[in-house]
């Protein structure tokens, strides 16, 4: 099946260690991205390192909400607020049960564009030793890190949609979260291509606090998207409508008050 | 047709190196084909039961009868022996078997060299479907939310198995009518998708209210009148389905699957329909007029004529 | 390393990234567990680690040793069907039946009150 190596971490310390500047380390959280990629012979381990024992589930639920990288979705979706409950319910319950926050962050996640929203930050280790970093900074970043956990507050409102090409399947055409916090409305997207990641929408949120109301500023979400053909599809369809459910997003959102 | 009980008969899967000649099934036609062909044979069994009970009871075989595993005298029905006793005096007394077999094929057409007319088909099946759909003008997105089917199967020889037939047909013609499609660079393999997921086909979340009504118009031909409920299960819901979208926002979908792309299009074309004597053209770009021109047919684009010259 | 299947110990060789489904099916010869689309997505690898349905072919080995794992196996034999396998039956339920194991398996769970409750809405609205 594969010859990696294999190393199962039993403390955060000792998965930090092991890790080291992550290269040519394939990281297993839940399994659920990593083992249909070898099973289809698309990834070739070299080392892997398990984390189910590594002790990084520890899910602290305080003014700040910490969630260990290996907590589960479903654990997740049980005490998370909106618009992170949602997404964290996405996928089917069988892989809720398995996937991993920590996985979530890579390409595709359903979590992301919720995570941006809420202002979480990922705290993470690798070459330079650990640092904590706002969520969408870690997703542009291309070095390989060992996320360890994600924190965020409680926002005062969230919304999250999804569109997706089957209600049956898990494959979101387009995803939108928004989340009221202190400082204001926090709009995010994702889906918009195959193995991209979630983005922030500052546009919408200046347009939004400049007072515009939500269809106008939802216009605006196509200066911060690069939206692509795939599958799924395509760049017209996604900027065609991306703007139709933020602007639902944001309604909601008046809704919630 | 033997006149034994329901339960008393085995059907057996056979291995295709010992059993005998099948074309195979096609064209819908299982049941129809072979179905007469077991009623031939389930007849020429009956007739030899009926000859070796006949040695029997010294009885001719036009005065008995078989029902409830048991052949009887005709008017004289406390005498008789079971359908058993038959088989085994076959065997151990007479040393012969009881074995029918039968073959069946639907005789071959001659069109009448006139006028063309002829019946090259035989157990013509129908189906009709209604569809109720939302559809989302912003997005495109189309939900099924009732799918109604009414189908004359001629006889259904098992109803739960004609119901099951129907229920899936619904669901695939779902799938082709609004999900199901190798985009968006077809036939290019490498936008097919990666996997399972991205070929969207219709799961359980996807399935609208089902309402299944099996009319039986019996066939002259057909096994008990049975006709056809195959390949036909999923033809009726495409049409049925973009024309509910026209009566729910008034345009034509010319494509399928009428994925949410598609809807959003022909609605900002606002595209409709335009006559052309006795035609009725949805599509320019897609109307038999300009596709079977001697130009597109020369490139290749059409195998056959539509319209002959 | 170790596993609990149908109820009884047993050891297993795969490394510790093997696939529970390969396992099952190709060292303990529990074939009831079919490999679909080998991505999550299709559900016929479906079998019961602690009570909750997970895909056996996303679970790699070494991240549930000792970990109880129902398959299909052990819902019941024709004599003595599960409840959920005398509904299937009487309602016809499969057809070709080669992810009917794992339908069943879902539905046990589903309805043994030990799998989490679904959230009640499934997809966001649009």
């Amino acid at each position: 099946m594969t010859t990696a190596e294999v190393t199962v971490p039993t403390s955060p310390g000792e998965a930090a260690e092991l890790f080291g500047d992550g290269v040519a380390v394939t990281v297993v959280g839940g399994g659920t991205i990593v083992v249909p990629l070898v099973t289809h012979g698309q990834l070739h381990p070299v080392h892997a390192l398990m984390l189910h024992a590594s002790g990084l589930d520890e899910l602290v639920d305080g003014n700040t909400l910490t969630v260990g990288a290996t907590v589960t979705l479903a654990r997740l979706a049980e005490i998370a607020p909106e618009p992170l409950a949602s997404a964290a319910r996405i996928p089917d319950i069988e892989i809720r049960g398995q996937g991993t926050v920590g996985g979530n962050l890579h390409t595709g996640g359903d979590l992301q564009p919720a995570l941006i929203a809420l202002g979480a930050r990922v705290r993470s280790v690798g070459a330079g030793g650990e640092r904590i970093e706002p969520v969408e900074d870690f997703l542009a970043g291309n070095e390989p890190r060992l996320v360890l956990a994600v924190e965020l507050e409680r926002p005062l409102a969230g919304v999250y949609l999804e569109q997706r090409r089957t209600h049956s399947r898990t494959y979101a055409v387009l995803s939108v979260a928004v989340a009221r916090r202190d400082d204001g409305v926090h709009v995010a997207v994702g889906g918009l291509a195959e193995r991209a990641h979630a983005v922030a929408c500052p546009s919408v949120e200046r347009a939004l606090a400049g007072g515009a109301t939500a269809r106008d500023a939802a216009a605006a979400v196509l200066a911060d998207v690069a939206p692509e053909d795939d599958p799924l599809a395509s760049a017209w369809y996604r900027r065609r409508v991306l703007p139709v459910l933020v602007a639902r997003a944001l309604e909601q959102l008046e809704e919630a008050r | 047709m033997i006149g034994v009980p329901y339960d008393t008969v085995t059907m057996n899967n056979f291995d295709t190196d010992t059993s005998p000649v099948s074309f195979g099934t096609f064209a819908s036609r299982g049941t129809f084909i072979d179905g007469n062909a077991i009623a031939v044979a389930a007849y020429r069994t009956r007739q030899r039961l009926l000859e070796v009970a006949s040695r029997m009871m010294e009885v001719d075989p036009e005065d008995l009868e078989i029902a409830d595993g048991d052949v009887a005298v005709l008017g004289a029905p406390e005498r008789k022996v079971s359908v058993a006793e038959v088989a085994a005096t076959a065997s151990w007394t007479y040393g012969e078997m009881i074995v029918g077999s039968g073959a069946w094929m639907f005789p071959h057409v001659e069109p009448d060299k006139e006028t063309g007319e002829c019946e090259p088909h035989a157990a013509i099946s129908y189906a009709s479907c209604v569809a109720d759909v939302e559809v989302d003008d912003e997005t495109g997105e189309v939900r099924v939310t009732k799918l109604v089917q009414v189908y004359d199967v001629g006889r259904a020889i098992n109803p739960t198995l004609v119901e099951g037939q129907i229920q899936g047909g619904a669901v695939m013609g779902l799938g082709l009518a609004l999900l199901e499609e190798s985009y968006p660079y077809y036939p290019e393999l490498s936008h097919r998708g990666p996997e399972f997921g991205a070929y969207a086909a219709p799961g359980m979340a996807d399935l609208p209210e089902l309402k299944n009504v099996v009319l039986e118009d019996p066939d002259p031909v057909g096994p008990f009148g049975a006709k056809a409920v195959g390949e036909m299960a999923n033809n009726a819901q495409s049409p049925a389905i973009v024309a509910a979208i026209h009566d729910a926002v008034g345009v034509w979908v010319t494509e399928l699957p009428a994925r949410p792309e598609r809807v959003l299009r022909a609605l900002d074309e606002s595209r409709q329909p335009r006559r052309d004597g006795r035609r009725v053209i949805y599509d320019e770009h897609l109307s038999v007029a300009v596709v079977s021109t001697a130009e597109t047919r020369a490139e290749g684009a059409w195998r056959f004529p539509l319209v002959s010259e | 390393m170790k596993l609990v299947v149908n109820g009884k110990e047993r050891l297993v060789a795969a490394g510790p990234l093997t696939p529970l489904l390969h396992v099952l099916r190709e060292e303990l010869g529990l074939v009831g567990a079919k490999a679909g689309c080998q991505h999550g997505s299709c559900g016929t690898c479906t079998v019961l680690i602690d009570g909750e349905p997970r895909r056996s072919c996303l679970t790699p080995v070494g991240a549930i040793e000792g970990a109880s794992i129902t398959t299909a196996e052990a819902l019941g034999d024709p004599a003595n069907l599960s409840v959920v396998q005398a509904a299937f039956d009487e309602h016809y339920a499969a057809q070709c039946g080669f992810c009917t194991p794992g339908m069943l398996l879902a539905a046990t769970a589903l309805t043994s009150g030990r799998a989490r409750r679904p959230s009640t809405r499934r997809s966001p609205p649009t």
